[in-house]
């Protein structure tokens, strides 16, 4: 109550130099589950600079793209393949000309604290590896990169029976955190360190990431040259140059 | 933003209040006569799967049906993914629950004094009033209760129908989910041993209720 108070305070003496009559909307970023440490560093710096504060929903970039078409009020979304994002401009649901594709990201093999990492991606069909998760294929776009990754290296029919399907690529790293799974295949940029052995990007076609603005909010295109301005930060998490020039 | 508990227990409240109007009027009116088909689709929400329930909400009140269309021309946007939706959602799956003990109570009032109470000059108005719902109170108090439980645990037709917005749509037990899955295990527990408390000392009240005789 009493910080209350001195937040009405404050924002009293703001009001005096600056008139702002009430504060801004928050600016609800759809984004995919690779981009939660990347998005979460940014947001407060995104904030500060423009005053819109942010709410992030992570989840796989099917489902976020399902709820876009079905009328959900997100500003921006940002996706992990940029099928997803045409699909939500076919839909009506987010603006052609904002579309940009932003980075690319990587695949990476993880493992268990008590596990040896594979020397290859096909030591996985190794009777030690007993469970392997990956992000859901049928919505995730790190799960549909991780079964042609497995199919390239021709393993795929040998580790079917071990695959444990993840919401999203996130929780499928929280499964092999936690032990529940000996092994992973999941975004690079969801590791803190350099833990994890990127998979050859030849595997699997490329996972780039696009951006686009929504719903109307007066913050959604700042927030995407944001982005677009920060390609150090998406470098510092893992990420790599979309091949495609950026509009 | 809104604290996933307090957007909890808003919608808990909100949904427990529309459920238990419904409840009253359909109790009311259906007392001692069996419609069977409006019972069984009132009451299947208790054993269908929440994605059956979320689905259909999508298509029955989602952007692409006619009511979903009125509701955004009325309220200038969509009820999928608002507040009002999940609203919505708490109401269908609480209903069954409290309609059943609303019910119940109102059927177990004695007819003699209902009749005693007519032959004296009351109109129905004062007998329901008057009569049938004060004896019923316990009764309705345990149905409202059991809805609110009820309201405030739901997961699956709130995370079809509403989305998972921050401070939205994204209730306490959307946000153990979201923790869980993202490896926050301490926000899970912390939620679960909230909710898990709030429910089991609601039942506990509910049973109270129950066992309590009529202090007439």
């Amino acid at each position: 109550m009493r910080r209350g108070l001195y937040l009405a305070v404050v924002s009293l003496g703001v009001g005096c130099t600056k008139p702002s009559p009430s504060p801004p909307s928050p600016l609800r970023v759809a984004a995919a589950a690779d981009l939660t440490r990347v998005f979460s560093a940014l947001g407060p710096r995104f904030t500060a600079e423009h005053g819109y504060p942010l709410t992030f929903t992570f989840a796989a970039t099917g489902v976020l793209a399902k709820q876009l078409e079905q009328g959900a009020p997100y500003g921006v979304f940002a996706a992990a393949d940029t099928a997803a994002v045409d699909a939500a401009i076919a839909s009506g649901a987010c603006r052609a000309p904002t579309r940009h594709l932003f980075a690319r990201g990587r695949l990476a093999v993880v493992t268990a604290a008590n596990v040896e990492p594979p020397r290859s991606l096909a030591e996985l069909s190794n009777a030690r590896f007993t469970r392997i998760a990956i992000a859901n294929p049928a919505h995730a776009p790190y799960g549909r990169a991780a079964m042609a990754a497995l199919t390239a290296a021709g393993i795929a029919d040998g580790v079917r029976a071990k695959l444990v399907y993840a919401d999203n690529v996130a929780h499928a790293l929280t499964l092999v955190a936690t032990g529940n799974a000996e092994a992973g295949l999941i975004s690079r940029a969801l590791l803190t360190t350099d833990a994890g052995t990127p998979v050859d990007s030849a595997l699997h076609t490329p996972i780039d990431q696009a951006l686009v603005a929504c719903a109307a909010h007066p913050g959604a295109e700042a927030f995407i040259d944001f982005v677009l301005g920060h390609a150090d930060a998406f470098a510092a998490h893992g990420f790599e140059q979309p091949a495609e020039p950026q509009r | 933003m809104t604290h996933p508990l307090v957007l909890s227990f808003s919608v808990a409240a909100l949904a427990t209040f529309l459920a238990t109007t419904l409840a009253l009027a359909l109790g009311l009116l259906t007392a001692h006569r069996r419609v069977v088909w409006l019972d069984a689709i009132l009451t299947a929400p208790l054993v269908l799967p929440p994605t059956v329930l979320g689905y259909a909400l999508l298509v029955t009140l989602g952007r692409g049906s006619a009511l979903g269309q009125a509701f955004e021309r009325f309220s200038g946007r969509p009820l999928a993914f608002s507040f009002a939706g999940i609203v919505t959602a708490a109401v269908l799956t609480s209903l069954p629950l409290v309609l059943q003990s609303v019910r119940a109570a109102i059927e177990g009032v004695d007819v003699t004094l209902l009749q005693a109470a007519k032959t004296l000059g009351a109109s129905p108005w004062q007998v329901t009033v008057g009569i049938t719902l004060p004896l019923a109170s316990r009764g309705i108090a345990a149905g409202v209760v059991l809805g609110f439980a009820r309201a405030l645990g739901d997961f699956g037709v709130t995370l079809m129908f509403g989305g998972s917005l921050p401070g939205e749509t994204r209730t306490a037990a959307l946000e153990i989910y979201d923790a869980f899955l993202s490896g926050d295990e301490a926000t899970a527990q912390r939620l679960s041993f909230t909710l898990a408390a709030v429910g089991i000392a609601l039942v506990a009240g509910t049973l109270m209720l129950a066992r309590r005789p009529h202090r007439d």
